[in-house]
């Protein structure tokens, strides 16, 4: 009988023993290939964030020094407006950023870049410091509860000094506050198509300086 | 254990079905254990990186904060890029300050978000020892020399003027010390610079007892540049002794005693140390400045100093007349004070007796000593100025004199209290006393140690603050560009006010944009101000003087 056969063969398949060890074997290696995997990406992850906030920290620290100008061809040192020189700086970072995460595809990672800079001796009327924006790269989703503009009222929440004088509150003049906004979407070289998450990683980080530190 | 259950035990340990399975399950176990917890420090350690860049830019942040407001704006700092650090939340900062250190402490706690891990791990949830993050940086200075030459004309009021210096000087300190690392001198100028007993030996004795007005009926003429004679007949052109006699006659008719105390060494005239200086007549521009350069080395170097041109000479009306009035000067200064209250002014003043009948009775109708133009100060020269030309304090100097290189605030306003205003200005007196306080080569002469005024072009921020005035009389508008330019050439930041747009002419103001503009490289301005601006400039003033860097442990 054909079917008695089939049967037989199938359980004798069932109980041999032969071939065990490469069934259990071929049974875990996906097992063990999503937990490498998911090691590595967390890992990828945890340095990506860990770059991305090293980077941006250190960012802020060379932008709130530099000078308001650049060193043309001939290494002289020309001053540029703030309006100008502001958005050259975004662009700047953008593609130090990009680098910091592949020096070799600078392309294949996607950032982006928001800078709020602040002279304190630029006022307005009601003598609060004027906040300058610029952007370059991908929008980042950062939400911050107050906005920079908000944060130059006097007040508790100021994130600069304020002093007293004749009866009117002046903020302490040319201190210079340059607040840096960064994310990256994290993709893992060559696999970015595959392994491209729907989230960004966002940074942001906030130094003053005075005159001469 | 049954002999079933045996067998079965056997079985099981010696059969080879699942063994890559358990092995693996087995060897899985520590591998994830090892990887979590790997992770667990790595991210811990990056959170601790992450603070401690938050701590370092919040020290070096508040390090710029005037220092009542520095406990506030720790907590706003630290909480501006706290945001980052996921697994943490800023949970109490401390802030020492000990000069010159500013030593910020910041004890974190964990995230809410994150305690659920730990409760996995620990009995509550709390970490055994919770992230602890220092940071220190320590204050350097960069020392300054501020010098403020302060309007003492008669727009000017004794009141806004000491609030105003009050105000910039609490904005240059703001509870701060600097120690020897900041100094002030002050000065008031009108025509004539008082420069107090401490430093009357600047000039000499004799030339002391000339009449600032150099002789009778003599003028300079600053257009002409020479000295033109007024009034026919009169031969006398400073010559000193002849002047003295003239004074001393003066004098006697008056009250014998006068020439006693104003015309000997010694007297009161001369104890009261007041010693006003004048300006030279000017006839070259640069080596008028050069006299600038080197305090007086002799006796008539001395002299040159307060020589002047004698504008105020020639008085409305038609008369000319030439009064002791340095020592007039001194004579108010006497009444002023309280030794000296309840003398009747006409011992002094050296009013003709049918003059004093018609004009001036009316001013006296209370009591002759009860005369005050100017509240606290005696205030004669109206006589001379608004009337006939009778009596006139020759350029009354401020009573506030010179104050060099001071380093305690306090001191600045105890001296202020002396200010007094009440005559014209003469600016070139603001740019010429500026300047000499700040030139090294004048050490010797402000007796504030070798190292005040300090080289040129060295570390110390040297810095002139002018608060023009009101122009009085002719001034020596000439030389004020050339002392720009030694100030600009000697890296010396200069900064003039104009207190309102009529208290300079166009003349002047062009000047002074000039005066601007040569001195650009080094941070000068010129401002018809608003007052904002003025604490603006202490305030960057004393900007220059703190730095600071974090110190690496």
């Amino acid at each position: 009988m054909k079917n008695s056969g089939f049967v037989l063969a199938l359980s004798r398949f069932l109980k041999g023993k032969e071939g065990a060890v490469g069934l259990e074997f071929a049974l875990l290696v996906p097992i063990l290939i999503v937990i490498v995997l998911g090691l590595y990406s967390a890992n990828m992850y945890q340095r990506t964030d860990n770059t991305l906030h090293r980077e941006t920290a250190s960012m802020a620290d060379i932008l709130v020094n530099a000078p308001d100008g650049i060193v043309n061809e001939e290494g002289e040192f020309v001053e540029i407006p703030l309006e100008e020189l502001l958005p050259m700086r975004a662009e700047s970072a953008r593609v130090l950023l990009q680098r910091a995460f592949s020096s070799t595809d600078p392309h294949s990672v996607e950032v982006g870049v928001k800078l709020f800079y602040v002279n304190t001796s630029v006022q307005d009327d009601k003598n609060v410091p004027i906040v300058m924006e610029a952007s370059a790269g991908s929008t980042c989703p950062i939400s911050k509860s107050l906005s920079m503009a908000e944060r130059m009222r006097p007040g508790e929440t100021a994130i600069i000094p304020y002093t007293e004088g004749d009866g009117m509150l002046f903020p302490v003049p040319k201190l210079r506050l340059l607040r840096i906004e960064t994310c990256v979407i994290p993709t893992f070289g060559d696999l970015k198509s595959t392994l491209k998450l729907p989230v960004f990683l966002t940074s942001e980080f906030t130094a003053m300086r005075g005159n001469n530190d | 254990m049954t002999k079933q259950k045996r067998t079965t035990l056997k079985t099981f340990l010696a059969s080879e079905k699942g063994f890559v399975g358990v092995v693996a399950g087995l060897f899985l176990i520590p591998t994830m254990t090892i990887a979590v917890g790997s992770f667990a420090i790595y991210g811990e350690v990056t959170n601790l990186t992450r603070a401690q860049q938050t701590v370092d830019a919040a020290t070096l942040a508040l390090a710029n904060y005037p220092e009542p407001a520095r406990e506030v704006g720790s907590s706003t700092w630290i909480d501006a890029n706290t945001e980052p650090v996921h697994s943490l939340r800023l949970s109490e900062t401390t802030l020492e300050m000990v000069d010159p250190f500013i030593k910020l402490s910041v004890e974190y706690g964990v995230a809410e978000s994150y305690r659920w891990g730990l409760k996995l791990i620990s009995r509550n949830g709390d970490m055994a020892v919770l992230p602890f993050v220092t940071s220190s940086a320590e204050f350097f200075y960069r020392p300054l020399e501020l010098v403020m030459a302060l309007d003492a004309s008669a727009s000017q009021k004794k009141n806004k003027m000491e609030e105003m210096i009050r105000n910039s000087l609490d904005v240059v300190y703001a509870n701060q010390s600097y120690g020897d690392n900041v100094r002030i001198s002050l000065f008031a100028y009108s025509e004539i610079v008082n420069l107090g007993s401490e430093y009357k030996d600047l000039i000499s004795r004799q030339s002391r007892r000339l009449s600032p007005a150099g002789a009778r009926g003599w003028v300079y003429d600053e257009r002409r540049e020479e000295w033109i004679h007024k009034k026919k007949g009169s031969p006398v052109l400073y010559k000193t002794q002849r002047v003295y006699d003239e004074q001393k006659k003066t004098l006697s008719k008056i009250n014998a005693a006068l020439v006693e105390d104003l015309l000997s060494e010694g007297g009161p005239g001369q104890k009261i140390g007041y010693a006003p200086v004048n300006r030279k007549p000017l006839k070259d521009v640069v080596s008028y400045v050069d006299l600038m350069e080197q305090p007086p080395m002799n006796e008539e170097d001395k002299f040159e100093l307060v020589i002047n041109d004698g504008r105020w000479s020639e008085k409305p009306g038609g008369y000319i007349y030439t009064y002791p009035t340095a020592y007039w000067d001194a004579a108010q200064l006497m009444m002023a004070s309280e030794y000296w209250q309840g003398v009747d002014i006409r011992e002094w003043a050296v009013i003709p007796k049918e003059w004093w009948e018609e004009s001036y009775t009316e001013m006296f109708a209370t009591s002759p000593d009860m005369y005050s133009m100017f509240g606290d100060m005696w205030g004669i020269w109206p006589f001379g100025k608004h009337r006939y030309g009778i009596v006139t304090a020759n350029g009354d100097a401020s009573r506030m004199s010179v104050l060099a290189g001071e380093t305690n605030p306090d001191a600045v306003m105890k001296h202020m209290e002396n200010y007094s205003s009440g005559t014209g200005t003469s600016p070139d007196e603001a740019f010429a006393w500026g300047y000499r306080l700040l030139n090294p080569n004048w050490s010797s002469a402000w007796k504030r140690g070798a190292n005040f005024p300090t080289q040129y072009h060295s570390d110390t921020e040297k810095h002139l603050m002018i608060f023009a005035g009101r122009t009085g009389a002719e001034s020596h508008l000439k030389v004020i560009p050339e002392i720009c330019r030694r100030l600009a050439d000697n890296g010396i930041r200069l900064s003039i006010f104009l207190p309102t747009d009529d208290h300079a002419t166009k003349q002047e103001k062009e000047i002074y944009q000039e005066c601007a503009l040569c001195g650009e490289k080094n941070g000068s301005i010129y401002r018809e101000i608003k007052r904002r601006e003025i604490y603006q400039a202490f305030a960057e003033a004393a900007g220059q003087v703190a730095r600071v860097r974090l110190i690496s442990y």
